[in-house]
């Protein structure tokens, strides 16, 4: 099973002689390949996120507040406006560092 | 052998606390033996250890080092003199921080902090009701400066940015982080990992309530850069800030100050 958007429906109409768009269309072969989610390390514990999965979108999902955390990835310290736009790719090394208020 | 005001003198049989002091401090106010008020025909014994003070003199440099010293020790004390640290926010981490060390006679401290003194603030902070509506860096430099008049204050009434970070703390031997904003937390350790490489660092992270203090621990990032705190209890939580927690951990990064400036090893 993949994730097209394009899954279970004939592509062609209900009497169409064309196979499912999906099983069909080989050139979409790498792309299926491509849905395949990464693993990265996240403070030491292995996880999984869809390809394309931000910096950003990664903080969201674990329902930490951007502007709060510091990222370093593969040791390098991310700058803060490039958390919306740095993707992760297969093996990072994600480390986070989460502050909350008061002083 | 006596002790007075922290130095060595010799002891003779018979002498009197008064004696002594219209030798060493003539017009000398208060007399003190052993650590407590005493007369001047009182009679002085071997080992004493005396005070003589002149209400309202400021000691010399000298005398404060050498009190230091006898206390700290010397090698310590020549560290702690040739140390600088800043402090990046003088509210209820930063004020306690700052006292803690100008007490023990840290050569200089560079305080940064923007706000002004608001009554909200005295409950944790160390400011006093007279100093309400004065600059922080200002109304905290006059108590540093009564503490010990010999630390070299610069204090700064600037907002700190990724910006002016490296360059307002580029020759300190530790940064200490006292922000009250989780934002300007972040992006504090941010701008030092990336541009003060040799500088030590110590953040704070979880201060609020009053919880359990022993969860307040000083956390190792890197060889150089520690986080002190519980990592949790957030300001914005109905708990609040307290005196007592935000203290522990104020005095727990003053403390981590100290380490670093003796150069000792977490792992040892």
């Amino acid at each position: 099973m993949i994730d097209s958007p394009c899954q279970g429906k004939n592509f062609y109409g209900k009497n169409s002689s064309f196979l499912f768009y999906n099983e069909a269309v080989k050139p979409f072969q790498p792309y299926r390949l491509s849905m395949k989610k990464l693993q990265i390390v996240c403070n030491g514990q292995p996880q999984e996120v869809p390809p394309g999965t931000t910096l950003a979108r990664l903080l969201e999902d674990l329902t930490l507040p951007t502007d709060s955390v510091v990222a370093e990835i593969n040791k390098q310290i991310i700058d803060r406006d490039q958390y919306a736009t740095l993707k992760l790719a297969q093996g990072d090394q994600v480390e986070l560092i989460r502050f909350v208020g008061g002083g | 052998m006596l002790k007075v005001n922290e130095r060595d003198y010799p002891f003779t049989e018979g002498m009197r606390l008064g004696e002594l002091a219209d030798r060493l401090k003539p017009g000398a106010d208060i007399l003190v033996l052993n650590g407590a008020s005493a007369s001047r025909d009182s009679l002085l014994q071997d080992g004493d250890i005396c005070s003589l003070i002149k209400i309202g003199e400021i000691p010399s440099a000298l005398d404060m080092q050498h009190t230091l010293e006898a206390r700290h020790g010397r090698e310590v004390q020549r560290r702690f003199r040739e140390a600088t640290v800043g402090i990046m926010g003088i509210g209820g981490l930063g004020s306690a921080v700052a006292l803690s060390l100008a007490k023990i006679g840290i050569g200089r401290l560079i305080l940064a902090d923007h706000d002004v003194v608001v009554l909200s603030n005295i409950h944790r902070q160390h400011f006093f009701i007279d100093q309400i509506g004065i600059k922080k860096t200002v109304a905290l430099k006059k108590t540093l400066v009564r503490v010990n008049p010999f630390v070299s204050i610069t204090a700064l009434d600037i907002k700190l940015t990724e910006k002016n970070i490296p360059k307002l703390f580029g020759d300190v031997d530790v940064l200490v982080e006292c922000f009250d904003d989780p934002a300007m937390k972040a992006q504090a350790l941010r701008t030092a990992l990336q541009h003060l490489p040799e500088t030590g660092y110590i953040g704070a992270s979880g201060v609020a309530g009053y919880g359990d203090a022993n969860t307040i621990a000083c956390r190792k990032i890197t060889d150089r850069v520690f986080l002190v705190g519980d990592g949790a209890s957030d300001a914005r939580d109905s708990s609040g800030l307290f005196a007592p927690r935000v203290g522990v951990a104020a005095h727990h990064q003053a403390n981590q100050v100290v380490r670093l400036i003796l150069g000792l090893n977490e792992d040892e």
